[in-house]
């Protein structure tokens, strides 16, 4: 087995974040080993944007540590982040430049080579479907085709590992089919991995190889879909959804229920 | 709805407006809870920023009035009237629509007025709404403007004719620099959302980045441009009414018809001086009127686009399909100061970088040039004038960063290429300094040489001090606990916080002794020797110093 094999792509510990009096993550533990797809599922708040946020290097852990491939993101910014390509929940772009200008930032400043960045980028952005908007500021673009344009950015430098926070968001059935392929083979290259946070228990449940549930700032369970429905109580059973599962495991089934009772409650008597 | 309703619900989609405007020019981060720049705060702080910027535009307005008619106030002299009326409309049209370049610029993109039409509200509701929010975007601008001119005139000429023309003349500046600054906003719009990578394009977009640097840039120092310029125009004023043709030409050229108008009207033995002078007041009277119908058109005009874009029937998006993906790549500090450039060349508030090197040269010309032959003191001022409007560069250049910081620095990319990228952009304005500085040695044919020395030898400094000014920023994020691992936040330096500005005054202390320190060298050695090239010599010790120290600490931090 190679040793790129053996080193968790991504090792946290322990990770507490707190904001003033809000703590956002209380002892976080996370291992994603290379050639999974880890599924990182959360109720909002639960803290998926700041350990993303973390391992990235864009925030600092209060306590605690990470390691993104033996590397901590605090002590080694460049190299990890030079490992890492990342798709933020909010498109974060400078708007005023084209996605070509955004490109040719982004691919001067990783080094790349003119060859094999044109070559990505072109294949790429045509199976996007870039060529209408290639030239035009990234302003004037759809969510969803600044979605496309962050995407092949994040892919650019095939990087050992993809970071996706709500990586569908406003993408096409098409589009969004094309980047759950290109997911799935990213992770099958030797020493990478895919983390991705997402609220669509569909696409969670069919491209997932482990999934960790996410909630008050700690991982409260991880595994599979039949192992999380093992651990799952209440209404979910053997055959119970990802969403059923979920719902039960961060206790919010109940509240569920009770909430849309009020809503019925609420809603009858005018629409009688 | 009647109109006080129509007024009152304007708020909603005038705070829009500003809020969408602001983030175009300046863009702030998307944060997480509890960081300092959730979009919460954002708001607040944007909201009050507008009401700030429009009160201060508006105390301008007032306090360039007063200042434009101060000569006529010491000496009452009809050149002096003249120059105040022409000085005053010229003043608060140039505000007017510098303010707009700040509040405007989403307006045509019509996001701010999306969800009206699908309310159900009748077409003249929709416009009354749409018209109002624009109207408040000005309102106590133009208030201001016309009651302190009509003020200005009734009080100094005691002449109610004078005042009423006065009146018609200031409303018909306001009128048109509405027109104007709502037309600009179209180009502007139009300027962002336009592709294409041909030269044509490239070409139109730098003409459209100069214009609007220019007129961005004027802003702020129109005063001290004014104190520099306001001399020269009066005179310039006097001689032309004294000469046989211009004063014709000038009466018909709005604001000068307005002054000259209202200067025969007080002084009627102004038309006694020449014939042309005698033409000149009734030309500049139907020169006046055909402004005001002009005025009243181009309203006109403007109130049907601005119900237009509420409908979403103006909002254009021109693309141009790519024919290939190929990128130029660059190394990355060359990467990251090509996207400063491009960046800051495309959004009207950030433009004003391009702008600078023109203010310098303007600002630094003049000041010599009223200064008599050039002499060290002359040159040394000169040089301290031109090192701090390079450091305004730096801050501005922080915004140009907006909402792609927080990306950017998801990117393996050293910060010290951040500090070295602005820092160029930085340098490279303040090279203005010693050409014109040079060329006016030449053009006076002066013995010493050593006086150019003084702004070259200034570069090594004001490349310590830029980098110095930005490294303090970082750090000082850090220090607040910034949102990021470099401790940035995305927000980029906001006029409005306290806590910026209190930054924003430590940084430019800090630049400030930087590029101030070579200066005094200069001084103190050449008290000690009275030798311009010991002195020299000792100001290139303490520039180089400050270079080597602060490219030292880069490496190391």
């Amino acid at each position: 087995m190679a040793a790129s094999e053996t080193i968790p792509v991504i090792e946290a510990w322990d990770v507490r974040k707190d904001y003033g009096d809000i703590h956002a993550l209380s002892g976080l533990n996370l291992r994603v080993m290379p050639g999974e797809i880890y599924g990182l599922l959360g109720p909002n708040g639960a803290g998926k944007s700041t350990i993303i946020k973390i391992i990235t290097g864009l925030a600092e852990a209060t306590s605690g540590g990470v390691k993104v491939l033996g590397l901590s993101p605090e002590d080694s910014p460049v190299e990890v982040k030079s490992k890492i390509g990342y798709v933020p929940e909010t498109t974060m772009l400078y708007e005023s430049l084209s996605p070509r200008d955004f490109f040719e930032f982004i691919a001067s400043v990783r080094h790349l080579d003119k060859r094999v960045a044109d070559d990505r980028v072109t294949k790429l952005s045509a199976a996007f479907g870039l060529q209408e908007y290639y030239d035009s500021p990234i302003a004037t673009l759809s969510m969803g085709t600044k979605q496309k344009v962050t995407l092949i950015a994040a892919l650019i430098h095939e990087p050992s590992l993809l970071v996706l926070d709500e990586p569908l968001n406003g993408l096409d059935a098409k589009s969004g089919r094309i980047f759950k392929d290109l997911i799935s083979l990213h992770a099958q290259r030797p020493g990478c991995a895919v983390l991705f946070s997402t609220h669509i228990m569909e696409v969670a449940e069919h491209l997932c190889t482990r999934i960790g549930v996410i909630y008050k700032g700690r991982i409260v369970a991880e595994g599979s879909l039949d192992e999380l429905r093992s651990k799952a109580t209440g209404a979910a059973g053997p055959q119970a959804t990802l969403e059923e599962v979920f719902l039960s495991l961060t206790h919010e089934q109940e509240e569920v229920a009770e909430t849309v009772k009020a809503l019925r409650d609420a809603f009858s008597p005018a629409t009688a | 709805m009647d109109l006080r309703e129509a007024w009152r619900l304007s708020k909603a989609p005038y705070v829009e407006l500003v809020y969408r405007s602001t983030m175009m020019t300046r863009g702030t981060s998307g944060g997480g809870r509890g960081l300092r720049s959730d979009p919460a705060s954002n708001v607040k702080a944007i909201k009050r920023g507008a009401l700030v910027s429009k009160i201060l535009i508006s105390g301008f307005v007032g306090v360039g009035t007063a200042f434009a008619f101060s000569q006529y106030f010491v000496h009452k002299t009809a050149a002096a009237l003249v120059t105040g009326v022409t000085f005053s409309l010229a003043l608060s049209l140039a505000y007017l629509i510098l303010y707009s370049l700040q509040v405007l610029p989403s307006f045509w993109a019509a996001g701010s007025y999306a969800i009206l039409p699908t309310l159900p509200l009748e077409e003249r509701e929709l416009s009354l709404l749409t018209i109002f929010s624009i109207v408040r975007t000005f309102d106590t601008v133009v208030v201001v403007a016309v009651a302190t001119q009509v003020a200005a005139v009734a009080y100094l000429t005691a002449s109610w004719p004078a005042s009423a023309v006065m009146l018609a003349a200031s409303v018909t500046n306001v009128l048109l620099g509405v027109s104007i600054a709502v037309w600009l906003a179209g180009v502007f719009q139009r300027n962002a959302s336009r592709g294409g990578r041909g030269r044509g394009a490239a070409a139109l977009r730098f003409v459209f980045v100069i214009s609007w640097g220019l007129a961005a840039a004027s802003l702020g120092f129109l005063f001290s441009i004014l104190s520099y310029a306001f001399p020269a125009v009066e005179s310039a004023i006097s001689g032309a009414l004294a000469s046989t043709a211009v004063p014709i030409i000038l009466s018909l050229l709005h604001p000068f018809s307005a002054g000259i108008a209202i200067g025969s009207i007080v002084y009627p033995s102004l038309g006694s001086f020449s014939s042309s002078l005698r033409l000149a007041f009734p030309l500049s009277l139907a020169a006046l009127s055909a402004y005001l119908l002009l005025a009243v058109l181009a309203t006109n005009r403007t109130l049907k686009e601005v119900v237009g874009v509420a409908h979403g029937s103006t909002a254009v998006v021109v693309r141009q399909r790519a024919t290939d993906f190929l990128l130029r790549l660059r190394r990355p500090l060359a990467a990251y100061l090509v996207k400063d450039l491009r960046v800051a060349s495309k959004n009207p508030s950030t433009a004003f970088v391009f702008g600078l090197p023109a203010l310098e040269t303007a600002i630094v010309a003049l000041s010599l040039k009223g200064s008599g032959p050039l002499r060290a003191s002359t040159v040394l001022y000169s040089t301290a004038l031109g090192c701090f409007i390079s450091l305004i560069t730096v801050s501005i250049l922080l915004n140009t960063e907006g909402t792609g910081l927080d990306y950017t620095l998801s990117l393996p990319l050293d910060a010290r290429i951040m500090v070295l990228a602005k820092s160029v952009i930085a340098t490279v304005s303040f090279l203005t300094v010693p050409a014109i500085i040079g060329a006016l040695l030449i053009a006076e044919r002066s013995a010493s040489g050593w006086l150019v020395a003084i702004p070259l030898v200034e570069v090594a400094s004001i490349s310590a001090a830029s980098s110095a000014e930005l490294s303090f920023f970082i750090r000082s994020y850090k220090a607040g606990g910034g949102s990021t691992s470099r401790g940035i936040e995305a927000s980029g330096l906001s006029p409005v916080s306290a806590r910026d500005l209190a930054r924003f005054a430590t940084a430019f202390m800090v630049a400030g002794s930087i590029v101030l320190a070579p200066l005094g060298a200069y001084i103190g050695a050449y008290f000690a020797t009275a030798s311009h090239a010991a002195a020299v010599g000792a100001m290139a010790a303490v520039s180089l110093a400050e270079l080597g120290v602060m490219q030292a600490y880069l490496r190391r931090d």
